[in-house]
């Protein structure tokens, strides 16, 4: 079972835009925390403890969330649902924790890791990945941290997709079975050239020939 | 060089972008992307010398992904001639590029070398601009 980092919450009674505003300045971020045991909970988190799970890559495992509610404690095992970043800054502006049960199944998005070298990237192949992550349905207990998928069969013009994972005791794949993961494509280099040695001379007589099909069109 | 195969419309009002990017914001396909920093428009010509830019550095290797599609005409009054008399033809296509909008993405090589061949890029563009690593590239955060 993956290991749980701690993080200090705090209930938050404003809500609304201008309250979010308010509380970014403060040096905390609005974030929200809901399950089917704890109902629906609007917190505040130190944006400093956030981004440090992040920079420690463990935003994809469990989170035990340290609530105070007015001088009580309580804790809850999390797992982060959604983010929401600037597009331009970067910086973090909202996130969804989701309580899970220690017995039900709950679904969740596992990363995949590409293990070993494909012997087609030797033959001049480039590797191209898939799906980053794999949506999966398993018990608290059998969570695994990440989804090592071999390579080292991959040769040429080959793919691996969800279909061709093996069986792991607990945990059921919810991506589709054709869900690419990795696949060896041969490089496009030489079309490439060739486009260009054709491109060039063509070039004005293809915005001719456009703006001529568009006369006709309007015609 | 890119544009649409048919339109509706010959002439269109030129987009302005506003706000941010709200989609297209994130490295989806490849490991290493270009993202714009301001708003403008990039037209098919400078996608096209960007792409070239980029392909040539890597040599072989590696696949780009193009994120922008130049779909929004731009006309032209030729030169000397007096106002009015209708709308002028239309002479290139434009993308309207909103703050935060990945250009370009690039998979398959080395991380200096897609900074470079997307610093070489980034030079045939008209707008300021940043790399970004992919989110979840083996534990890999993005980063400027």
């Amino acid at each position: 079972m993956v290991e749980a980092v701690k993080l200090r919450a705090e209930i938050r009674e404003d809500i609304g835009k201008a309250a979010a505003r308010r509380i970014r300045r403060e040096g905390f971020i609005p974030a929200v925390l809901y399950g089917r045991e704890v109902g629906n909970v609007s917190m505040k988190v130190r944006v400093k403890d956030v981004e440090k799970i992040f920079d420690n890559a463990a935003d994809r495992g469990l989170i035990k969330i340290l609530l105070q509610e007015n001088g009580k404690k309580e804790e809850y095992i999390t797992l982060i649902r959604e983010v929401q970043r600037d597009p331009v800054k970067r910086n973090l502006l909202h996130v969804d924790f989701y309580q899970i049960s220690l017995k039900e199944k709950f679904q969740t998005q596992i990363p995949v890791h590409l293990v070993g070298e494909a012997p087609g990237v030797r033959e001049g192949g480039v590797l191209q990945y898939g799906a980053r992550f794999i949506e999966v349905e398993c018990r608290l207990a059998d969570l695994p941290e990440v989804i090592n998928v071999d390579i080292s069969k991959l040769g040429l013009g080959d793919k691996i997709t969800v279909a061709d994972l093996p069986e792991t005791p607990g945990v059921e794949f919810l991506s589709e079975p054709e869900t690419l993961l990795a696949s060896v494509v041969v490089p496009r280099m030489v079309t490439e050239v060739e486009e260009e040695a054709e491109e060039v001379p063509g070039e004005g007589t293809e915005e001719e020939q456009t703006e001529a099909s568009e006369e006709k069109e309007e015609e | 060089m890119l544009m649409p195969k048919r339109v509706k419309h010959r002439k269109q009002h030129l987009i302005r972008p506003k706000g941010k990017a709200n989609r297209g914001n994130e490295v989806t396909f490849g490991e290493f992307g270009l993202q714009a920093q301001e708003a403008g428009w990039i037209n098919s010509r400078q996608i096209e010398a960007a792409r070239v830019a980029m392909t040539r550095y890597i040599k072989r290797g590696g696949k780009v992904w193009i994120r922008i599609f130049p779909d929004n005409p731009v006309t032209a009054k030729p030169a000397e001639t007096r106002m009015g008399k209708g709308k002028g033809a239309p002479e290139f296509w434009v993308a309207p590029i909103k703050p935060g909008r990945i250009l370009f993405e690039l998979a398959g090589v080395p991380e200096d070398t897609a900074r470079e061949a997307m610093r070489l890029a980034s030079h045939k563009l008209p707008l300021q601009t940043k790399f970004l690593k992919a989110v979840g590239m083996e534990g890999e955060a993005d980063e400027s």
